[in-house]
């Protein structure tokens, strides 16, 4: 193969262009034709064999992108025996092929894509001899259409490209069948990566496949058939994310009007009025686009990861990094047919600390997992919590600073968190008052007089007033989270069961950079704990809220559960159809190994706090009576 | 008709005279004497004057005014009779826009026509189109403190330069304004006009601490109070409140309730708004901690900084290019300068690395070591270092991943010293490593890399370039002592007027520098725009922010109380110690309404809370206005339709006086 690329190179350079886009065509489509009939014969032969490895084959082809991905408390199910739904990762691992193959936007070259794709599983599986023998099957189709004599470098570039395809799915194979075997052994690893023959293409390829996707893009431009184009250009798309990063220059050097052609994509309007040339410009340009998207997306890593449910049962499922916290949480209240609900919740528990911390639904929940240590006993539980959103169904007890709870109109509960979130910056709430602060390394608290500030938790020195510029910075917000303590009345003699922690998310150990505090009451507690919440994340936790309670709305609105994911899920985009797809398809594997119809029950661990919570409520509740009468 | 006498010379019609004086005449001409009746047109009589006058000029915003009533005889169509008007009452003759000089937030006064015959509320719309400040019922006038002798004394006081001169501009009779030149086109008519624009847009870079002492600065809540009781009413017009011709009003935002601030078309507005509340920051009218203040002051070193070179012609948000329309022109570029292909892929896909002897220290507890020189190499994200050079291919004795840790800058130039802080997370906890650089050189690339790979950026980014320059800027500013001449350029201003008097005399320069330094990091990469409206976000989250006082006098109690008004609610405030007592919010309130005969605002809320009081500090009009306009700005809504219910606004404001 190497010898051909450069064989390649040799003839390429100097191509009459008009006489190319004829090969390219009429070749092309023999090539097609050629790869249906493999696949066919395939299919008649082993009707068994495809159904059987399909995930491994379809696995195969993601392989094109250098592909990362690890496991996270997979260790932990297997100890207990339970069976890692592997099918369903399977299933998972297939969306995202086809996520990677449904780019194209017009159903008629998705059509030739997936004859493509059937095309390389073809061709990974036999053994080297059919595999050659393929090859010179392509090249005497192309030298029965009489033009061997004067090869185009177009041609001989699609078979390079093929041929790499193929190296790479196979090296992905067995990677894939390596990590296949590494899942038995109980081992977590933190960050697998498996970087599929991303390094294997030689500079002269390089330069080869530049020139053919010249040739092509030219071709375009005269023969005006935007179906060849793609035909034309996919290949080589999927051959340049294989390669990663360098390949953007090349595509950048066929296209010379970039800026030129990508006004005409802003003016699409405009279409029937543009000359070929530009449309052919237009063409180069989306192309360009599409590419770097998929360059982008090469570099995802995944993380396999062990959600534990609020009945104690257990869900293994797939997230990449790209993917927030929302999303995970739409794809599981539609794995677990647990219904739709505002308060359905990723809570983190770092047991060894006695602590949780509710994930908010913008965050990016790979970048916090990879946080827990190798050895972590850090659990990831799905459970509802009315914690999550309560600060927005009832503004009027955290945002106005007041000590006890009110009731306040809907319609003024709306003007309240408007003028909270929506003015051009947010209005951290007033809180201040007297809280328990743990000593350093030991089990003494002392009380201090804390306030809270958008710019940080403040507290008042001995002996000054409390005016602004006495303060003393107690923290900062950007670089910790805030947490729940568990039971540290036990653990660390607090006063009070109502403790918050404060800490870098990468803090996993005791540490005298853990800051805890303890507050008088549960509803104090959870009036510091949003306040932090506003001041560290400002509008965004308003932004959360709303796009729960448009999914949440929706929700009932759809009788297709599924497709109400796709619709309703997050606004990013980033997530494809596919995506929403699979998650049914793991579904049926991940349900058989799960009780069906989860109870909405809170797990053990945040049992104390609901608790709690709900007493602080009855209280309020029973003293708003008598303050009634 | 009038004017018929008898032959004794009395006249036998109901004909009467009227004076009227006309300024244009000079001081000392008497007035004109028009032989009227009552049944004139105040048009007619307007004309009869100009005949009278027998100056050709434009006399077309002239109008009558009636002196002993306080009164624009604006509705030419009514007699002298519907005016009540009698032989009695003295006229001028006069134009309705008068120039004023104006304080603008800014501090910077100008000269414009203003209108002295619509409402002020109408005055301020005008001045704000002329100074392309959008939403002008943000903004209203007050009058200028009386000048005490003893600030007159010292220097140069800001504000008592050389006025910049609008007063002739011409506005577009059309609404909808054409930028020209990157500025409204009435800008762009004088290079005199140009550079008021400019004075506009741009903060100003001039200031020393001296400015920043001699401003009186309000110590208490009284004195706080002070100013509110200089607005003028928006509902009558200059001329009814006195104010004459070229009077000095101060021009300032006064419902803190920014609607809208768009970079786009409000370049004007966010730099005044950004220098309003730059000064009440300095000023401590806004009280801040001391950390906030090193933010304000990070933020205005680096506005200062981009101040100097920024052209206010330029449209704001050009950087928004997207991203693929930048990464493609910059591959192309590169393409077309690159020669061999392979030159280009290293350059991109190799990252810039740091190596050198750096000595290292780790506090541990009960440890006396110091800093052991090690060979450090940073790469990507990770610093490692070894035990020397040559064991550079073996294991590192600790390698750092500084993604997300905390850069603090240790440096002490007098002493020369130069050190990286770093207090890396780990499981454990926080690692606490020091990495003393050399000197500055070394310092600023090493700092750079570190701060870059805390936020998960490696030195092939983009910025890492301007980093270095950024940290060496700023230790030249550490290095300029008070002997060095002072050039007029805020490099070698020194970082004291960044911070309000108090914290200058807290903290040493020497001091206070490095503390503003690690302020910076963080806002360093922000343009122009983006740090102003940072700033001005920042102090929008201070919680003294947008609480306006006055001294009132609760009914049914004995003591003076303070009463802060904020956009949504009522704060009552004990005067001595300055707690909160009661907050009452708008979205309670059910009516309010004014006794203007004992002066007393009294207000109903929900659940039958009645709350009256009576202002001390200033007049009841000016806080019933404040209340009201509070409510009317919430009444705005978010599209786009332009007009404002200038109705509403009276009715909410003016009490018995509008209408």
């Amino acid at each position: 193969m190497e010898q051909l690329s450069d064989e390649e190179l040799d003839h390429g350079a100097e191509e009459d262009s008009d006489k190319e886009d004829q090969d390219l065509d009429k070749m092309f489509g023999q090539w097609l034709g050629e790869l249906d009939k493999l696949t066919q014969s395939l299919d008649t032969d082993k009707p068994m064999e495809p159904v059987k490895k399909s995930p491994l084959r379809q696995e195969t082809n993601i392989a094109n992108f250098s592909y990362r991905f690890s496991m996270y408390n997979l260790n932990e199910a297997l100890n207990q025996g339970e069976t890692v739904d592997l099918d369903a990762l399977m299933a998972d691992l297939c969306s995202i092929e086809q996520e990677l193959s449904s780019i194209g936007s017009q159903s008629a070259n998705s059509a030739t894509m997936k004859r493509l794709a059937t095309e390389t599983k073809v061709a990974q599986k036999p053994p080297a001899g059919r595999l050659s023998s393929k090859h010179s099957s392509i090249k005497g189709s192309s030298s029965s259409s009489g033009r061997v004599t004067k090869p185009s470098n177009a041609n001989f570039s699609l078979e390079d490209i093929t041929a790499q395809l193929e190296k790479a799915s196979l090296s992905m194979d067995e990677a894939a069948q390596q990590s296949v075997m590494e899942d038995a052994k109980p081992v977590v690893t933190a960050q697998h990566r498996r970087t599929a023959s991303a390094g294997t293409v030689s500079d002269a390829e390089v330069r080869s496949i530049s020139n053919s996707s010249r040739s092509s893009i030219t071709s375009a431009a005269s023969s005006m058939d935007s179906l060849d184009i793609d035909k034309m250009t996919r290949p080589q798309e999927l051959d340049l994310t294989q390669q990663g990063q360098p390949i953007t220059e090349h595509i950048v050097s066929m296209g010379h009007p970039i800026k030129q052609s990508k006004r005409h994509i802003d003016f699409t309007e405009e279409e029937a009025e543009l000359t070929p040339e530009e449309q052919a410009a237009k063409l180069k340009a989306e192309k360009i686009r599409v590419a770097l998207e998929k360059i982008k997306e090469a570099q995802v890593k995944k993380l396999v990861i062990r959600v534990h449910m609020s009945d104690d049962s257990s869900k293994t499922m797939m997230v990449d990094e790209r993917q927030t916290v929302r999303q995970v949480l739409d794809n599981l209240m539609d794995k677990s047919h647990c219904g739709y609900s505002l308060d359905w919740s990723l809570v983190e528990t770092i047991s060894e600390l006695q602590m949780e911390r509710i994930f908010e639904d913008h965050e990016n929940l790979v970048e916090n997992l990879l946080n827990w240590t190798r050895d972590s006993q850090n659990k990831l539980i799905f459970v509802e919590r009315i914690e999550k959103y309560a600060l927005f169904k009832n503004p009027q007890n955290y945002l106005l600073g007041k000590k006890e709870t009110s009731e306040m109109a809907d319609r003024n509960k709306e003007v309240l968190l408007e003028e909270c979130f929506c003015g051009s910056s947010v209005t951290v709430p007033e809180i201040e008052g007297v809280l328990w602060l743990k000593d350093d390394g030991k089990k003494s608290w002392k009380k201090r007089y804390f306030l809270l500030r958008a710019s940080g938790i403040y507290y008042v020195p001995k002996g000054k007033a409390k005016v602004s510029r006495d303060l003393v910075c107690f923290l900062q917000l950007d670089h910790v989270n805030v947490y729940y303590g568990q039971d540290y009345r036990n653990k660390y003699k607090a006063p009070t069961d109502y403790c918050l922690v404060l800490k870098h998310p990468q803090i996993q150990k005791k540490s005298q950079y853990i800051k805890y505090l303890c507050c008088d009451d549960v509803r104090t507690l959870h009036q510091w704990i949003n306040g932090i919440r506003i001041a560290k994340y400002g509008k965004q936790l308003y932004v959360n809220y709303q796009e729960a309670l448009k999914r949440t709305e929706s929700a009932y609105d759809w009788t297709s559960l599924s497709s109400s994911s796709i619709k309703s899920g997050s606004s990013s985009s980033s997530l494809p159809e596919s995506q929403s797809n699979h998650s049914n398809q793991s579904d049926s594997g991940v349900s058989d190994t799960q009780p069906t119809g989860h109870v909405r029950s809170q797990s053990i661990v945040s049992s104390i706090f609901s608790e709690a919570w709900k007493r602080g409520t009855q209280l309020e509740e029973s003293s708003k009576v008598t303050r009634r009468l | 008709m009038a004017g018929l006498k008898t032959a004794s010379g009395d006249y036998i019609d109901a004909s009467w005279e009227l004076s009227v004086a006309v300024e244009e005449l000079g001081p000392e001409a008497e007035p004109l004497t028009l032989r009227v009746t009552g049944d004139v047109h105040i048009g007619g009589v307007m004309l009869q004057i100009v005949d009278k006058i027998k100056v050709k000029q434009n006399w077309s915003d002239h109008a009558l005014w009636w002196e002993q009533k306080k009164l624009w005889l604006l509705k030419t169509n009514w007699t002298l009779d519907k005016y009540g008007l009698q032989a009695d009452a003295r006229l001028r003759y006069t134009p309705q826009h008068k120039p004023v000089r104006l304080q603008l937030p800014n501090r910077r006064m100008i000269r414009v026509h203003a209108s002295f015959s619509e409402p002020v509320f109408r005055a301020v719309a005008g001045i704000c189109r002329v100074l392309s400040i959008r939403h002008a019922e943000e903004l209203s006038l007050l009058r200028a403190p009386e000048e005490k002798d003893k600030k007159k004394r010292k220097g140069p006081v800001l504000g008592t330069e050389d006025d910049f001169d609008l007063s002739g501009v011409v506005l577009p009779a059309s609404a909808e304004q054409q930028p020209f030149r990157g500025m409204p086109a009435h800008f762009s008519d004088s290079p005199a006009t140009e550079a008021c624009y400019r004075m506009l847009s741009v903060s100003w870079t001039g200031l020393s601490p001296e400015h920043v002492l001699k401003m009186p600065r309000p110590s208490n809540l009284v004195e706080k109070a002070q100013i509110n009781s200089r607005w003028l009413s928006s509902s009558r017009s200059l001329m009814q409140q006195d104010v004459r011709e070229n009077e000095q009003l101060w021009l300032r935002f006064k419902y803190y309730s920014f609607f809208d601030l768009e970079p786009k078309y409000d370049v004007v507005r966010i730099t005044q708004l950004y220098e309003q509340a730059r000064w009440a920051v300095l000023l401590e009218e806004t009280e801040s901690t001391e950390e906030e203040m090193m933010v304000f002051a990070a933020l205005q070193y680096h506005i200062n900084k981009l101040s100097l070179s920024a052209d206010p012609t330029e449209p704001a948000g050009e950087q928004g290019m997207d991203d693929l329309d930048s990464a493609l022109s910059n591959l192309q570029v590169k393409l077309e300068g690159g020669t061999s292909t392979s030159d280009m892929l290293e350059n991109l896909t190799t990252i810039p690395e740091l190596k050198d002897n750096l000595r290292i220290f780790r506090p541990r507890k009960l440890t006396l070591k110091g800093y052991k020189q090690h060979w450090v190499v940073f790469k990507e994200t990770s610093i490692s270092y070894y035990k020397s050079q040559e064991e550079a291919l073996g294991e590192p004795v600790q390698q750092l991943n500084l993604k997300g840790c905390e850069v603090v800058p240790d440096v002490n130039i007098s002493g020369q010293k130069f050190c990286i802080k770093l207090l890396v997370p780990s499981p454990e906890g926080m690692s606490e490593v020091y990495l003393r650089c050399e000197d500055e050189q070394q310092y600023a690339r090493w700092m750079a890399g570190c701060r870059l790979a805390a936020k998960g950026r490696t030195m092939a980014d983009s910025t890492y370039q301007s980093e270095v320059q950024n940290i060496l800027s700023f230790l030249q500013l550490q290095r300029a002592s008070p002997d060095t001449p002072a050039a007029p350029d805020a490099e070698a201003m020194g970082t004291q007027w960044l911070v309000s008097p108090r914290y200058q005399k807290k903290f040493k320069p020497k001091q206070l520098t490095p503390r503003i330094l690690e302020a910076h990091q963080n806002v360093a990469q922000l343009s122009l725009t983006e740090a102003k409206m940072r700033f001005i976000q920042a102090w929008q989250s201070l919680p003294d922010f947008g609480i306006s006082y006055f001294v009132v006098r609760f009914k049914g109690s004995r003591k003076d109380e303070i009463l802060g008004i904020a956009n949504n609610r009522l704060i009552r405030i004990d005067l001595a110690v300055g707690d909160v007592v009661k907050t009452w919010r708008y979205s309670n309130m059910r009516q309010w309404n004014v006794n203007w005969d004992i002066r007393q605002v009294a207000i109903e809320f929900d659940e039958h809370i009645n709350v009256a009081f009576s202002s001390v500090s200033a007049g009841c009009n000016i806080v019933h206005e404040y209340i009201g306009g509070y409510i009317f700005l919430s009444t705005r809504s978010t599209d786009k339709g332009r007009g404002l219910d200038e109705e509403l606004f009276y009715k909410l404001t003016g009490g018995h006086e509008a209408l």
